[in-house]
Order: C-alpha cells, then structure tokens, then sequence
C-alpha cells in the first residue's frame, strides 16, 4: 500500500552486482520511488539502522561476517524494539534456511536472481503492510496487555490486603484459643482446688490438666527444702525427661552457671519467662540440649507464696517460641495464686485432721483412764444429778453405770451424812475444791467408808456447771487402820509392862522410847534418856558402844545376830552386865532400833564363879602331878646347898632355883584357897579392928613411897561372922593393889560402914585406874597387869568374899583412880 | 638315935628326905607303899615319927593312919601332901586325932619339915613327960 511517503529501503548486500540490479529494478518502477540505501556488512548496517529509521530491511543471510540463519536472527535481535520489517535474500540452495528465517519472524523473502521488479516492490509493499499491520496489532495487544496488567495488579493489591486482614484473623484466633485455654486451665484448677482431698491427689491433677487442658508440654512443681530455701524438691511432673528437676538442684561441674527456671524463680521470688530455649544465655549447654531433646521451647517459672512466703514454685513448659505473652501471664500468675492458696488449705486441713485425729486418741486414752482408774469417778450437774460416773464408782456402791445416771448425789447418804455433803456442796460454786471422809450407803444398804476429792466444774465462761469427785473405797483401809490400832495398844502394853529392859533407839544410839523395865534397870527416867545419845550419857565405854552400833548394823544388813554382852553404868555408878538384842523396826517411817536387854550381871557372877570352880578341879590336878618333880627339885637343891659348893656362882644359882621353888610353892598355894577356901575358924570379927592391924603391918612401907592412908572407919564397928585370916587376906589384897595402881605419892582412903543387912569396906585410891576394856577380867585367875604378879589375888578375893555370899564391887576411872567396894552380909550363914 | 619313918610311893621323894633327915641325925627307914610301911610300924622296932604322902596307890595315907588307930599304934605323924584337895581329907584327918598343923604341902622346904619333925617329937616327949 501507499501512503505517498517515499519507502526507506536498507539493503544489505555484500553483492554488489545483485545490490545494483535490486536498486535499478526499484528505481525503475515509474509509479513510485524507493529511498535506497546499500550497506555491504552487517557492522554498517547495525551503524545505519542506528543513525535512521528505514521501513524495511532487505537483508542478504550470506553476508562476509555472518551466514545463514544467525545472520538473521542478529539484526532482527538488532531491530526488534523499532518494529522495522525484514525481508531475507536468498540462492536457490539455501530456500530452508529462508523458510526457517520467515518462520521466525522475517516477512519474506527472496531468492536471488528469480523476481522481477514488480515482485519486488510489491514483495516489499506487502512485507511493509503486512509488518504494519502486524506492528499494530501487536501495539494493540501490548495495550491490551498492559491493560490487563494493571487490574492484574489492582486485583493482587487486593488480594495481598485481604491475605493480611485474613492472616491477622488467624492471629487473634489463636490467641483467643490460647487466652481461652488458659482461662479454661484456670477455672479447672479452681475446681480441682475445691473438691481436692489432699495435696498430693490436687497437684497431680492440676499437672495433668496443665499439660492436658492448657496444652502445655510439661510442667512440674517443686517445694523449698526445709533446710535449704535455695534447694527446691520435686513434688510432681508431667511430661519431662526421668530425673531432669531432680538434677537442677544438684550442683555439679557441668551445671556450673547453669541456671533454670526454676531456680530463677527462688531467686527473684517473681515470675520468670524464658521466651526462648534455644537462645537464652543463662541455660547453659547442658540444660538447652535436654530442653531440645524434649522439645521445650519455651517456659514460665511462678512462684508459690503461702502468707507472704515463698514456699514452691510452679513451671510450664511449651513446645512454641514466644507463648507467654502478658494476658496470659497474667492469667497463670492469677492460677498459681490460686494453686498456693489451694495448698495451704490442704496443709491446713490436714493439720486439723491430724489434731483432730490426735484429739480423738487423747479423748479415748483419756475415757479408758477414767475407766480403768482405781478411783471412782463422779460428776454431777448443778442440781446435784448424777451425769457421769465410771465403772469403778458404780462398782463401789454396787450399781450398774446405768442405775445411777441421773440419780440426786445425795440419795447415796444417809440423812446426816446427806446433810453434811448438801452443806459441804454449797461451797461448790465458789470454786473450792476440797477432801472429805463420807459414809455411803452401797446398793445393799451397806455402808462403805468414802475418800471424796470434790472439785467444781465450771464452763467457759466461768459459769459453775457440776462437780466432779474422785472417791476411794477406804472401808477395808479403815478396818485395817482400827485393827491396826488395836494391835498396836497390845504392842505397847507388851512393850510397856515387860520385863525385859526395852529401847527403841535410832540407828546412831539416840533413845527414841523406852519401857518402864528399862527406867527400873538403867536408874533413868524416860525423860533422861529421850533424845539423847548413849554416849551424852555415859551409859557405855566408847568400845561398848562401838560395839552395840557394830550390832546394829549387822543387824540391819540381816544378818543373824546372837545377843552380845555389854556393860553399862548406871545413874548410881554401878555396872551392869546387860544382854542385848537388837532388832531393826521401822516406825513412823524411822528406822529404828528395837533394844532389848536384860540384867545378866548375877547371872554373869555365877557363871564366873562356875567358871572358876571348874578351873579349880583343874589346877588341882595338875598341881599333885607337878608337885612331886618340884619337891624333888627343892629338895635336890637344899641338899646341895648343905654340901660345901667351893663354887660361889653355882651356889648363888642353887639358891635362886630354890627360891624360885618357893614362889611357885605360893602360887599353888594361893590356888588352893582360890580353887576351894578353907573354911577356917569362923568367929565374929570386928573389921575396924582387922584392918586396922593389916595396915599397920604395911604403913611404914608405904609411907616411903609417899602414899598416905587415910582412914574413915565407921563409928559403929561393924562386926563380921567369917575367918579373921580371910578378911586379912582380901583386904591385904585390896591395898596392895592399891599401892600398886598409885605407884609412888598418892592416897589411899579406907572406909568402912554398915547397915542392918550389910558391912561395907571400900578402899579408894588415887592410882591410874582401870582400863575399861580389862575392867571384865580383873576377876580371872593369873589374870595380871603387874609384872610380878600371880594374877590371883582379885580371883582369891572374890573367891573368898563369894564364900560369904559377899561382892566385890569395882569402880574405876582411868588416869584417875579406883574405888572397891567389899559387901559382906551380916548374916552369911 | 631317934627313928623316923617315910612313906611315899615317889621314890625320888624318899630319896631325898632320907638323905636330908639321916644327916639332920635321925635314923631314917623307908617305905613305898602303906603295908610296908604297917609292916615296919607294927614290929618290934619302935618308930619315933612317920613322914607320909596321902595320895598313894593300893593303901592312901589315910588307910594307913586308920589301920594305926584300929591297931592303937600312937606316934607323931607329918603328912606331906602335893594335892590341893589335901582339904577333902582334913576332917578325916582331924577325926582320927592328927593336928590340921602336920599338915604341909610339897614342894616343902627341907627345913621347914625339919622344924616342924623338931616341934612334934619334942610335943611327943613332952606329952610323954606330962604323962609320966
């Protein structure tokens, strides 16, 4: 087509003839010219195409620097954006390749040396028209495209804002879910907390519905350590790893620095999150693997405060990043102060329940007290009605429990006694508690003795409700005690009115008691003696009374003791030979010491004087058998001594052997009378005169060693029935003790009385006395302190005095002196 | 020479007293046993004093002295005796006419018994004078 615009032809060709023949072919068409431009290489015609716009590009495929398709496919690349038509040239042997080309996009083409002009043109017209139609349609569609495109893109604006408005949805639904969850998770707790029974029971199910209800992955509480507050012990998990909280606690080199939840928590004593595992520095490496490892990626730790103190702590776990968010803390902040508040009242209930528990046991121990109590138990109301009694009260008075419910206290009386205990009840009220003694009437109408502990029993307030009485049958107890008494009035008549001496002494000699015997044999009242001691009272020597507390002890160690024999002064100075038993006795809660003595002093005499007569018979025989060798040896000896003995020693020896003969002839001689005294001449004597004429015979001796005899005869001259010679010898005997107790510078009192039945001669010296431990056998034969003694001048003595139914009567202080005391009867025969 | 007569049955006793008295210058006969001794009394040989023990086997010295009542031989006598029972005989001695004081008791002093065989043979000649 045409549209009277001369057509821009480029025409690449590196032919130069062919170029030529299609440009005088064009430029010969008369009806229209072509503006022709020919370029022989691709390089100029890329320039060309550059510089100008031409309409249509003939363009040889076999060009110097390209051939064939590619040729093509360069300048259409070249020209694509301009729209600019081409048109391939051709040989005959390569039609394909020109084919392939128009396939492409060229608009025709043309074998070279096979068209004519007009084909030319008119191959170029319509490859023109056909590129400008082309070159249009495609503006079109580009238009209609870009159309599309921007309500394309409208429409994705749209979409994309909707996708948000969708997504945000999407949001608040799952945090609506989890916000629902937790709600859900709270209210669940609550209601666990109300029904549960214990602490136990109600934290496992709250753990159950933690991880269940609230979709939680694991969670755990833990209490405080009661020695530790920093430790924290496992009470229940759901959903962690065996042993996992249990190690927190433990501290161990690879824990070093670690630090979870949990602990965090005690720290603070808040709240704590951790919103991410896998990126929170204080875990430590160990505790993010074993979060990873059980897929926790999130967690909150809440503490649990009873009364202000943090007791425990409370922790969830959650498989997501990021899930605690503040509503939500909130919520579970709100569910442990619940769960806290839930535990103190399960600890709470279960203190009551043990106190009640405890209470019940102490209520029961108590009832089976009562019941087994010994003691009768009696309550009554204010109106004296009996409320309780116990199995023993009822027992008491011979009534079931039953019977006596109810019953007016007073009608167990009689009427006085009911009087008296109406009486003594008034006084109830005011809060007294008080004993009494009662007489009850039992069941049987026997009457029974009664103990009564009355106490009031007053209510909380103060108000006076009953009486409460403990009472103790003591009707046996009395009868006992009556018995008792009556045996005892016995007792102390027997102790009162016996013969025997008795004492009650403590176990350190102290007179307790003592019977009237005993008064009678020591010349004390009771009096004298109560209270005090043996010793204060000079009744024994220091050795008798070691001994008789010696008796005493073993006594009480229960041994079997055999009475012993002591000596004891009396009031009046004299000594008496005293058996003595003791007895241990336990009276008014004393230990004491029954003493019972009798006199054995005459009864000790005889036996000495048996004693003696035995002996006596002894000697005796003894005597005629020694008698004869000492004859023989006496009289050897004086028949050597009558010889002429040239030998002075010899004979001096002869004489002392003689001598000593002699004395030994004395001894036995003095054994003779001791052993059985010849009754001799028996006439009165007048003793004054006796002595008198023994003293004189040893005064002078005497006077030399400076002892002065001092006489105090009695007026009366007293006379004697016995042998003169006898009296001689006692009294001799007496004196020379004497002399020899004094030893040197001393006196010697001679006194001398009688009464109707008796003659009394005492010889009083200033000597040294006798020793109380030899006081008993000074009467003993060859019994001797002197060191040229016989030893049987007292044994004599008291013999021959004995004969006369006589005594010999010793009393001796030592360092002091000594007194005998000769008793002879007047009438001895 | 006066003639005294010893009777014990312990021969170291006569013994002794034989030597003393024949050499105080008495004639001493001896006897151990009291049949010897009435043997002596009653024969012909006139016996001036007996010395005699009382506790002697077979005849006592109290046997003895009886059977001299019973016979009527009469002299002076010294018992001499070593028993301290020597009382349980004094009555006896006493009823048969002896002294309590010719008693003594061994071991004697050799002149004690001689004073006292001195005072009874001069008691004897004495009584004898009287009765002459």
């Amino acid at each position: 087509m045409s549209d009277g615009k001369k057509k821009k032809i480029l025409l690449v060709e590196n032919n130069t003839m062919f170029a030529c023949q299609m440009i005088d072919m064009l430029n010969g068409n008369i009806q229209e010219s072509f503006d022709i431009l020919h370029v022989q290489n691709l390089t100029r015609a890329f320039d060309e195409l550059e510089r100008d716009a031409f309409d249509i590009v003939l363009l040889d495929l076999m060009l110097p620097e390209s051939r064939g398709l590619d040729t093509f496919t360069v300048v259409e690349a070249k020209i694509k954006d301009k729209g600019t038509p081409i048109m391939v040239l051709t040989g005959l042997d390569d039609i394909s390749t020109a084919l392939e080309a128009v396939k492409r996009g060229a608009k025709d083409y043309l074998i070279k040396g096979q068209f004519l002009s007009n084909l030319l043109i008119r191959a170029i017209h319509s490859s023109i028209e056909r590129n400008t139609i082309e070159q249009s349609l495609l503006q079109s569609r580009n238009e209609l495209q870009g159309l599309v495109r921007d309500r394309t893109g409208d429409l994705m604006n749209m979409n994309e804002r909707f996708q948000l408005e969708i997504e945000k949805c999407d949001h608040f639904e799952v945090e609506l879910k989890r916000v629902n969850r937790a709600l859900q998770l709270v209210l669940e707790c609550n209601e666990i907390i109300i029904h549960a029974k214990n602490e136990p029971e109600m934290l496992a199910e709250i753990c159950s519905r933690i991880v269940h209800v609230g979709g939680y992955l694991a969670t755990w509480v833990g209490f405080t350590g009661s020695t530790n507050e920093k430790e924290v012990i496992l009470f229940v998990q759901i959903g962690l790893e065996k042993g996992y909280v249990e190690n927190l606690g433990i501290p161990r080199p690879e824990n070093e620095g670690e630090s979870e939840i949990s602990s965090r928590v005690i720290d603070k004593g808040e709240i704590v999150v951790i919103n991410d595992y896998e990126s929170d520095s204080q875990l430590g490496v160990r505790l993010r693997e074993c979060a990873h490892r059980m897929g926790i990626k999130s967690g909150i730790g809440l503490p649990l405060f009873i009364e202000e103190r943090l007791v425990g702590v409370l922790c969830f776990y959650s498989g997501e990043k990021n899930v605690f968010d503040f509503e939500e803390v909130d919520l579970l902040s709100l569910m442990a102060q619940d769960i806290a508040y839930g535990i103190s009242l399960m600890r709470t209930r279960e203190q009551n329940k043990k106190a009640e528990e405890r209470l019940i046991v102490s209520e029961k121990k108590y009832r089976q007290l009562v019941e087994n109590l010994q003691e009768g138990i009696w309550v009554i109301d204010k109106e004296s009605k009996t409320t309780f009694v116990n199995a023993k009260m009822a027992d008491i008075l011979g009534y079931s429990v039953e019977e006596m419910s109810g019953k007016s206290f007073f009608s167990f009386f009689d009427e006085d006694a009911a009087g008296k205990a109406k009486n003594t009840m008034g006084r109830r009220p005011l809060g007294l508690r008080e004993q009494y003694d009662f007489e009850l009437i039992r069941k049987d109408g026997s009457r029974l003795c009664a103990i009564m502990k009355v106490g009031p029993l007053i209510d909380e307030g103060g108000m006076y409700i009953g009486a409460i009485a403990g009472v103790i049958d003591i009707t046996e107890r009395k009868k006992a005690e009556e018995e008792l008494r009556s045996s005892e009035q016995r007792l102390q008549i027997l102790f009162d009115f016996a013969p025997d001496a008795y004492f009650l002494t403590d176990l350190n000699g102290i007179f307790f008691d003592c019977n009237s015997s005993a008064e009678r044999l020591l010349g004390y009242t009771k009096e004298d003696l109560i209270g005090k001691n043996l010793e204060q009272l000079k009744l024994l020597s220091s050795e008798h009374c070691a001994k008789l507390i010696n008796l005493f002890e073993r006594n009480l160690r229960g041994e079997s003791v055999f009475p012993s024999e002591i000596t004891i002064l009396m009031k009046d100075g004299n000594r008496l030979v005293l058996e003595v038993g003791a007895f241990p006795v336990r009276i008014k809660g004393q230990n004491l010491m029954l003493v019972i003595s009798r006199d054995v002093t005459e009864y000790k005499r005889l036996e000495i004087s048996q004693r003696l007569a035995q002996l006596g018979e002894l000697v005796a025989d003894i005597m005629h058998e020694i008698n004869n060798p000492l004859m023989v040896i006496s009289g050897r000896t004086q028949l050597s001594l009558m010889d002429e003995v040239p030998d002075e020693n010899l004979k001096n020896n002869l004489k002392i052997i003689f001598q000593e003969v002699q004395n030994m002839r004395v001894i036995i001689q003095s054994l003779l009378k001791f052993s059985k005294p010849s009754k001799g001449v028996l006439k009165e004597v007048d003793v004054n005169k006796t002595l008198e004429e023994v003293i004189v015979l040893i005064e002078h001796q005497f006077n030399i060693r400076g002892i002065e005899i001092v006489r105090e005869y009695s007026k009366s001259h007293p006379v004697l029935f016995m042998d003169e010679k006898h009296l001689q010898e006692v009294f001799m005997n007496m004196l020379t003790n004497a002399f020899d107790a004094i030893g040197k510078n001393g006196r010697i009192t001679v006194i001398t009385s009688s009464d109707i039945a008796f003659v009394y001669i005492e010889v009083r010296d200033t000597g040294s006395g006798i020793p109380v431990n030899i006081m008993e056998k000074i009467f003993t034969p060859f019994f001797t302190t002197k060191e040229k003694g016989t030893g049987l001048g007292l044994a004599v003595s008291y013999s021959i005095i004995r004969s006369y139914k006589g005594e010999i009567k010793f009393r001796s202080e030592e360092g002091k002196g000594t007194s005998v005391t000769i008793t002879v009867p007047v009438k001895n025969s | 020479m006066q003639k005294i007569l010893v009777l014990d049955d312990e021969v170291r006793i006569v013994e002794i007293l034989e030597r003393f008295l024949t050499r105080m210058g008495y004639q001493v006969l001896t006897a151990y046993d009291g049949e010897k001794a009435l043997e002596i009394l009653k024969s012909q040989e006139k016996v001036d004093l007996l010395v005699l023990d009382i506790r002697m086997p077979k005849l006592t010295g109290i046997d003895v002295l009886q059977e001299l009542k019973k016979t009527g031989i009469k002299l002076p006598i010294i018992i001499l005796s070593g028993s301290l029972e020597l009382h349980k005989y004094i009555d006896e001695i006493k009823s048969l006419g002896f002294s309590e004081e010719s008693l003594m008791y061994k071991p004697v002093d050799l002149f004690a018994l001689l004073d006292k065989i001195k005072n009874a043979l001069a008691q004897t000649a004495e009584d004898n004078t009287t009765k002459l």
